[in-house]
């Protein structure tokens, strides 16, 4: 196991590594530059960019951009004056994690239970909306779901207020946005496996062993069914705590997923770069950390392949 | 149309200007309160001397006071400075300050406007990007690429009340420059280039002003309170003002109709249809002008006559109706709301249009260039930059240009960095442009098309257009002045069309009812220094 994590962890490195180098030629090769703002005198200009060593020739600026990584410093930003990248990490990350864990929890624990109830009920009526309530909110784009919630419960019903995270009613439009795509997805997911599971050999033995029907759907069904939900569950943690933009734009969420884009259309290049590396690692972790429950909940599944 | 849209300015205007007397003695308006204001930009920092964009402005107007501003109607009004005194020879300008303090209670001085020059001149100031705005002061351009020392840039304070600066050459507009954040003033010994975030923290960001900041939050937006030592701070009434970021424009629409907060900038035209002054509408007429650019270095675009048919074929008023309410047509280069320095009217009011719209003559001209009916015209490329009002507004010229002149103008949208790198490249043929004014004055638009400009980037290289702006600099005389930047005007639009104007644009706000005694500046911006909130 401890070989299996090794390896895994020096293979994100040399992905990491792959995705910095791609990326920092990326943001060298578009044009335009961070000071490119309208009424700002050439001259100026000039002064500006040689002052942050970005008049160099690209390879030596990533020679230097290597060095302080080395060393763990993502660099400053040239747009929000004085704030180092890893601050701004610091600050923003635990907004997106927030949301996106909250999302996270709530789609897999109601996902899991819309599933199960979708395998096992004999109602054609509500196995079909549910269904169909599924179908609809993986079709949902977020953006749209989002500007439906702003509109409907926050601008005509006034129910929760649509600016920032003050309190916790300011968490419930944007959750619910971030929410309903992996809720159906599980949800989806869990059906499929659970009424596959449902019909096998095992299960028809625990019950002519008389285990009680609880015991049956939660202990013995659902860890078999959960295998792919806990496969899927790497990426989509992932996705979930890199942040929307358009969730957090909407919502005026000051995360991550704001500043990403953000960051692209400023020319922030630091920002662009450090955002790149932290949602890499978040990526290349959620992974490893699948794959290892995977393995704990079916011990059938071997790592070291 | 246009009609409607000039009488709404002019009723937001009128019950913007109100005077104080009359609103305050509103038996409904009280003493305190909090409001909430959004604000699209979080770009840059409050600094002054630093990255200082609308981010600073939106600040500034509530806590810092500078020497001298201006009202809507171009009165001058006397803020940190008492009075000013000019040199005989137009050099040296004097600024006797008046007593103030900081909201910390220290005085106002001399040293703390010096303090924001030096800064902002600093060669290791890596954020000062208005540093150019006083290059006009003796040692200032030397001292900032290095060359020059401290001790010869030629802003001093003489003692604590007055302020000497000394200019390279006469300024006439010197005074209107005074609305640039680097002639703000930063307390000296809290405010260094030492500590970049020196303006985030309310025990070094001191205001001068009618409220003083409270806390920052990146990201978020900052909350001011009322400052008690404020030498008008019996005529502030709030207690409190929140400024929220708030970049969405659907999110900011919501956010003010939830109520989350009162006031808001830049919202999308439809706006202007759904709401009344009543329920909150005003109207900021900004000082920004919209026109084509020709590259004068691309044949046929280096034909006058080309070009002038071009400008004529236009529908102005076609163009606004596709793109929206807050875009209005305008035939001048100096945005449309421009102050004359010599009258009370606007700049472009002081004299006949500039040009009018003619598609006949649009078709001589261009047959007299040798295009009849468009025959043998190449195709040109217009690039804009890639947003939703752009493009319709891309497409709108396509189509008028085909009909009227039959020439064929193939539309290229860029991403904003994309475009304004061609643009500074010269690397297009026909391209769109923008100017919103830095400072009220005809000449922050005109000196960008003089033959050494760094911002003229289209070549125009005219002995005619260099001289009419020398001999507006050199006079002090400002019906004289007022003269030369009409010339000039006409040797950029009428004459020659170097440039070719298309719109001017307004901001469209919502400020809620139940705030009063909202004033505005000669750049038409809401001002909320004095407001009061309703019961």
């Amino acid at each position: 196991m401890a070989k299996y994590i090794t390896k895994r962890l020096l293979m994100g490195l040399v992905s990491l590594f792959a995705l910095i180098t791609v990326t920092f030629f990326l943001t060298r090769l578009m044009p335009g530059n961070p000071f490119d703002i309208s009424n700002v005198n050439q001259a100026v200009q000039d002064r500006i960019m040689s002052y942050y060593g970005l008049d160099q020739p690209v390879h030596v600026q990533f020679g230097m951009y290597l060095k302080n990584l080395s060393h763990g410093d993502l660099g400053i930003s040239y747009k929000k004056v004085g704030t180092t990248v890893n601050q701004l990490i610091m600050q923003e990350a635990p907004y997106t994690i927030q949301i996106g864990m909250l999302a996270f929890i709530i789609a897999l624990i109601l996902g899991t239970i819309i599933g199960i109830a979708m395998a096992v009920t004999r109602k054609e009526g509500v196995r079909g909306s549910l269904m169909f309530l599924t179908v609809l909110g993986i079709s949902i784009p977020n953006y749209v779901l989002a500007l439906l919630l702003m509109l409907v419960c926050g601008v005509t019903l006034k129910w929760f207020p649509v600016v920032g995270l003050g309190s916790w009613k300011h968490y419930i439009l944007p959750v619910t946005a971030m929410t309903v795509y992996p809720l159906a997805q599980i949800s989806k997911l869990v059906k499929s496996s659970y009424s596959e599971a449902m019909h096998q050999d095992y299960v028809i033995m625990a019950r002519a062993k008389g285990i009680s029907k609880v015991r049956i759907s939660f202990v013995h069904i659902l860890k078999n069914a959960m295998i792919p939900v806990i496969t899927i569950s790497g990426p989509m943690v992932a996705f979930l705590l890199t942040g929307s933009f358009v969730v957090e734009n909407i919502f005026t969420i000051p995360g991550i997923g704001r500043e990403f884009v953000n960051s692209v259309s400023n020319r922030d290049y630091t920002v662009i770069m450090g955002l790149t590396i932290f949602l890499g690692i978040i990526l290349v972790l959620c992974n490893l950390i699948s794959d290892i429950i995977c393995a704990l909940v079916d011990p059938r599944i071997k790592l070291e392949k | 149309m246009k009609k409607r849209l000039i009488s709404i300015i002019t009723a937001a205007s009128m019950v913007c200007t109100m005077p104080a007397g009359t609103l305050a003695a509103d038996a409904e308006s009280t003493q305190g309160g909090e409001i909430t204001i959004a604000t699209v930009s979080s770009t840059g920092g409050l600094d002054p001397a630093g990255f200082a964009l609308d981010m600073w402005t939106e600040y500034a107007k509530l806590c810092t006071d500078g020497l001298v501003s201006y009202d809507s109607e171009g009165n001058l009004i006397y803020e940190s400075a008492e009075s000013v005194d000019t040199s005989d020879d137009g050099l040296v300008w004097t600024f006797h300050l008046r007593e103030n303090q900081w909201s910390d209670g220290s005085d106002v001085t001399a040293a703390d406007f010096v303090n924001t020059i030096d800064r902002a001149l600093d060669p290791n100031n890596g954020n000062a990007i208005y540093a150019n705005m006083l290059f006009n002061i003796s040692g200032a351009e030397e001292y900032n690429s290095g060359e020059g020392t401290l001790e010869a840039v030629k802003a001093v304070a003489v003692d604590d009340q007055t302020l000497e600066i000394t200019l390279d050459a006469p300024c006439s507009y010197f005074l209107k420059m005074m609305s640039m954040p680097v002639f703000y003033p930063s307390k000296e010994g809290a405010a260094t280039n030492e500590n970049e975030v020196w303006w985030q923290d309310p025990a070094t960001s001191l205001g001068n002003g009618a409220f003083t900041l409270e806390s920052y939050t990146d990201g978020v937006g900052y909350t001011v309170v009322k400052n008690p030592y404020y030498y008008q701070a019996d005529k502030v009434s709030l207690d409190k003002i929140n400024v929220q970021f708030i970049s969405d424009q659907t999110a900011l629409l919501s956010a003010y109709q939830t109520g989350e907060v009162d006031v808001v900038t830049g919202l999308p035209d439809y706006v202007k249809d759904q709401y009344t002054e009543e329920d909150g509408l005003f109207i900021w007429t900004m000082l920004t002008s919209k026109f084509m650019l020709p590259n004068l270095s691309v044949a046929p675009l280096d034909n006058e006559q080309v070009r002038e048919a071009i400008a004529l074929a236009l529908s102005r008023q076609q163009i606004c109706d596709v793109i929206g309410s807050d875009y209005i047509p305008s035939v001048n280069y100096v945005a449309e709301y421009m102050l004359s320095n010599s009258s009370d009217q606007y700049f472009k009011d002081e004299q006949d249009p500039l040009f009018e719209e003619n598609a006949e003559k649009a078709q001589e001209l261009l047959a007299e260039a040798g295009y009849p009916n468009g025959d043998g015209f190449p195709t040109l490329t217009y690039k804009y930059p890639n947003s939703e009002k752009d493009s319709l507004m891309a497409q709108a010229i396509q189509a008028q240009l085909k009909s009227v002149l039959n020439i064929n103008i193939e539309l290229v949208g860029e991403e904003d960095e994309v475009y304004a790198q061609d643009k500074k490249d010269g690397n297009y043929e026909l391209i769109r442009h923008s100017w919103t004014a830095d400072y009220n004055d005809p000449i922050n638009f005109l000196n960008l098309y003089t033959s050494d400009s760094t911002s003229n980037y289209n070549g125009v290289a005219d002995a005619a257009f260099d001289e009419a702006i020398a001999n507006s600099n050199a006079t002090d005389d400002q019906a004289e002045r007022n003269q030369y930047l009409h010339e000039a005007q006409n040797i950029l639009v009428s004459e020659n069309f170097y440039v070719i104007p298309v719109v001017t644009q307004v901001y469209i706000c919502l400020i809620n009812p139940s705030i009063s005694n909202v004033t505005t500046n000669d750049k038409g911006e809401p001002m909320y220094r004095f407001a009061t909130l309703a019961q």
